[in-house]
């Protein structure tokens, strides 16, 4: 239903970010896009979410469709309306509002009135920002920021969640409790998911299908299965070496092994 | 620093120069040729607006070395100028010699930098901006009151181990000599220990705590140096005019002097350069079209030499902040990268 | 006893025209996070544009109040959009030199076109006022902008706190990329905010000058409404309420009590020695947010 085709992103003009990456977000699943630092992940997002410009940023090729219609020049506000919803990254809570201003502002899209069950719902999905509903947003630790970013996100009834780096930052035990989370929710309400994330692991653990994605290209794709059987993915994003043995660094002659998709 | 390509530093006194290259050294003798033999070429006319671009350019690199290098906002500066002016003329007429004059009075000013720059301790950002505003405005409340600044003071001219200072041609002279020595002495200090933990608070206070610069000592010294050539400039400025009065330093030139900062460039020393010499020059010019425009709108003749400069600068100082917040500066760096670069740019 | 009193009552009432004054600084920074210094010449400027109207060009009294209006609006919309946009990411330097320029255009635009002199508008008010008791008048001006700045600051606090508009105004005025991000339409938002503040403002000087003359020397009081933004907080309407009054107290009791003392005006300088010392020792004001700052 969220379609990439063959999207070029370019910065002030001049620097070129991705080079023809095609990405498919079918409905109701989760399909994680990984990769290491700069190699276009969260501009991805950003194309997709439209706040490209705020940066200087533009789609110079390629399109980007949601349910058939194009959103590659439309405004990030109409974006949201249309409930693409994105979490970015480093949390960005609101800091000087209350926890559940911060939440009550990601309904302002909606014209409905359920608004106070949804925020009910969204307490018991996290229960620990439940205790803080009315403290200030930028006292909470980063934890319980990014619950409350994907909380907010969540209060638009988002048809699609664009979540960057949410494991960042944080300690493996709070990592894996917003995953577990993630994946209840996602068994709830069937939305659907795009997550970019650097921790491959537990990306590929809560996903149905992956990219990978290097200086702008795609250069792997598959179900999450695939993706965690394959040993490139292995070596390079899961840290194990041939066979899933832990890695010994005596032997580590990395340049003598390349990657073999390219 | 930064050098030009195929410029590399192999010695520990390469690494430290001022002036690396051969260009450099061009530039500046240039630049020295030209200020020297300036006054036999114009018209005497002219001489005031040069005397004044030379005094402001000493107030303007303080207020770059405590605003632009160290980040400490400072909007009250014309106030410190005014300060070292009044010190200055007090001193001056009380009899004691230019030479001991010139560094008491930015010596007090530096002082009352301090002590107004106690806030920068607390408080950063728009909150400075205001702490030194109301800085500037009980400063200036103390000159009217308690230095008589509403009257003013005449001050005689001065004289130098004998030579009068008593044209304005010598005057000139005496300003641009300081003013060498001025830039000298920032470049120094830029480049030097200080310099370097100035910009470090100024990017990012915090981290450069943690480095072991002490935050404390560094703003209050940047207060302490751009005070006291503000205070410097402050009394040549009483002894061009001859006459020491609040009215050369209001709210209005501590503006002016901010956005000369913000047009040259903050944090640049050619910048400071390039921002005075532009703004007084857009100054001069509205003063020259202020006239044509009392001919063709002939009831504002009184009111157009007023207002015609803020209006003027106001808006272009609003075009550099929308389009070239970096200042000419930055765009003098964009200039040179492109002709290295030449055809490849 | 009486003076004291007296002077209690006289500096409150100045104290609310500089209140609603302040509430055109607050309404800025509630949704751009800008410092708007300017507001001082868009209330006067208001003042001068109903002048044109209402004197120079002869226009019945509604007229004129909605040509001020709309040219106050246009005023509004159009600074937020021309300079205040292109400039979001700034350092704080820029933007507060951009509106000390912006307010020296209009400053300077205004002594061009009106000239110098002290111009008067037809008066509004009745002349005398309310008597308390024997020793106090309230002229009718000062209730009004009494009045006013109260109702006001209520319907503005009960907007901003509790409605779904002024939600969407909190969040803009915290982070405008989430706002976007959210659905929230920024542009609007901005616009509308700067829009009635210059409409505040607008109105401010129009019935400020009713009293007083319209000069534009008169951009001064801007200042003393600026401190008492700083002082009551610069994100709080009802600091601004609150300190209004106060530092109009602190005024009059100080240029009744102690400047015959020292024998000149120290009541112009009280209010930025009042503003240094919060500066410094309680920048964000009585009400004001506290910078969160994690490392």
């Amino acid at each position: 239903m969220l379609r990439l085709v063959n999207v070029e992103v370019k910065y002030n003009e001049v620097v070129l970010v991705l080079r023809g990456v095609s990405i498919e977000v079918p409905e109701r699943s989760i399909v994680c896009l990984l990769g290491a630092n700069g190699a276009g992940k969260t501009t991805t997002l950003k194309a997709i979410s439209g706040i490209l410009s705020a940066e200087s940023g533009k789609v110079t090729d390629g399109f980007i469709e949601f349910s058939d219609q194009r959103i590659d020049r439309q405004d990030a506000e109409r974006i949201a309306k249309l409930g693409i919803f994105q979490v970015m990254e480093g949390r960005r809570v609101l800091e000087h509002l209350t926890v559940e201003d911060n939440l009550k502002a990601g309904a302002l899209t909606r014209k409905d009135g359920k608004i106070k069950e949804d925020l009910q719902k969204i307490y018991d999905y996290f229960p620990r920002i439940a205790q803080f509903r009315k403290k200030t947003a930028g006292y909470l630790s980063g934890g319980e920021q990014q619950m409350l970013v994907i909380g907010r996100a969540l209060m638009g009834n988002p048809r699609v969640l664009l979540l960057d780096e949410p494991s960042l930052g944080l300690s493996p035990l709070l990592v894996q409790e917003i995953f577990s989370i993630l994946e209840k929710i996602f068994h709830d309400s069937q939305i659907s998911m795009l997550l970019v994330e650097q921790n491959a692991g537990i990306a590929l653990q809560i996903s149905q299908h992956g990219y990978v994605l290097e200086n702008g290209r795609v250069v792997l794709e598959g179900s999450a299965e695939k993706l965690k059987e394959n040993r490139e993915i292995q070596e390079f994003y899961l840290g194990l070496s041939e066979l899933g043995q832990r890695k010994s660094y005596r032997e580590v002659k990395h340049y003598k092994r390349r990657k073999r998709w390219l | 620093m930064r050098r030009m390509h195929g410029v590399f530093n192999t010695t520990y006194k390469q690494e430290a120069a001022i002036f690396r290259t051969r260009f450099e050294w061009g530039i500046l003798i240039v630049l020295f040729l030209l200020i020297a033999i300036l006054p036999h070429i114009i018209s005497p006319g002219w001489f005031d607006f040069f005397i004044r671009i030379g005094i402001t350019l000493l107030v303007v690199l303080g207020l770059n070395l405590v605003t632009g290098f160290c980040g400490q906002v400072s909007l009250g500066h014309a106030a410190f100028m005014g300060w070292g002016g009044f010190v200055g003329a007090i001193l001056l007429n009380a009899g004691l010699p230019f030479i001991v004059v010139v560094p008491l009075a930015g010596l007090s000013a530096g002082i009352a930098g301090l002590i107004f720059g106690l806030p920068a301790l607390r408080v950063k950002g728009i909150y400075l901006c205001f702490s030194t505003l109301a800085a500037h405005y009980i400063i200036i409340f103390i000159l009217i009151r308690l230095m008589g600044g509403e009257r003013g003071y005449q001050v005689n001219p001065v004289n130098i181990f004998g030579l009068a200072i008593n044209s304005e041609i010598r005057l000139y002279y005496l300003v641009f000599v300081m003013v060498g020595l001025a830039t000298f002495v920032a470049k120094n200090i830029v480049r030097g220990k200080a310099g370097q933990a100035f910009v470090a608070v100024r990017d990012h206070e915090i981290a450069a705590d943690t480095l072991g610069i002490n935050v404390y000592y560094y703003k209050l010294l940047a207060f302490f140096i751009g005070c006291f050539y503000a205070g410097v400039g402050g009394v040549l400025m009483v002894i061009y005019f001859g006459w020491a009065s609040v009215e050369h330093f209001t709210l209005w030139n501590s503006i002016w002097y901010i956005g000369m900062i913000l047009i040259g460039g903050m944090g640049s020393i050619i910048g400071t350069f390039f921002g005075t010499v532009f703004v007084m020059g857009v100054e001069q010019f509205s003063f020259l079209l202020a006239p044509i425009v009392g001919r063709t709108f002939p009831g504002l003749a009184e009111t157009a030499i007023g207002a015609l400069p803020m209006l003027i600068f106001g808006l272009i100082i609003m075009l550099f902040i929308v389009y070239e917040p970096h200042g000419l500066a930055h765009r003098w760096e964009i200039i040179k990268e492109s002709f290295r670069r030449f055809p490849f740019n | 006893m009486n003076e004291a009193l007296n002077f209690l009552i006289t500096g409150m009432a100045n104290g609310f025209i500089y209140s609603m004054i302040a509430i055109g600084f607050t309404l800025i920074i509630k949704c751009s996070r800008v410092f708007n210094f300017a507001q001082g010449e868009i209330t006067i400027l208001g003042a001068y544009i109903f002048y044109a109207a209402i004197v120079q060009f002869n226009l019945p009294l509604p007229i004129a109040i909605l040509m001020t209006a709309v040219a106050a609006v246009f005023l509004g919309i159009m600074i937020e959009r021309m300079l205040i946009r292109p400039t979001i990411g700034q350092p704080i330097l820029s933007t507060v030199i951009l509106t000390l320029a912006l307010g020296g255009v209009l400053r300077s635009l205004m002594i061009l076109i009106w000239g110098q002199d002290l111009l008067s508008l037809p008066p509004f008010f009745p002349k005398g006022g309310v008597h308390l008791g024997q020793v106090v008048t309230l002229s009718y001006p000062h209730i009004f902008f009494f009045a006013v700045s109260i109702v006001l600051i209520v319907l503005l606090g009960i907007y901003y706190s509790y409605t779904r508009g002024g939600l969407a105004m909190r969040v803009t005025a915290d982070d405008i990329v989430v706002a976007r991000l959210l659905g929230i339409n920024v542009t609007r938002i901005l616009a509308m905010s700067w829009a009635i503040a210059a409409l505040i403002g607008g109105a401010a000087g129009v019935l400020l000058t009713s009293v007083t003359g319209i000069h534009y020397g008169a951009v001064e009081v801007g200042f003393k409404a600026m401190t008492v933004t700083l002082v009551g907080g610069m994100e709080s309407l009802a600091g601004v309420i609150i300190m209004g009054p106060v530092l109009g107290i602190i005024e009059t009791m100080v240029a009744g009590y102690i400047d015959p003392l020292l024998g000149g005006s120290i009541s112009e300088v009280a209010s930025f020695i009042i503003l240094l010392i919060f500066m410094v020792f309680r920048p964000h004001g009585i009400l004001g947010w506290k910078t969160i700052e994690r490392v």
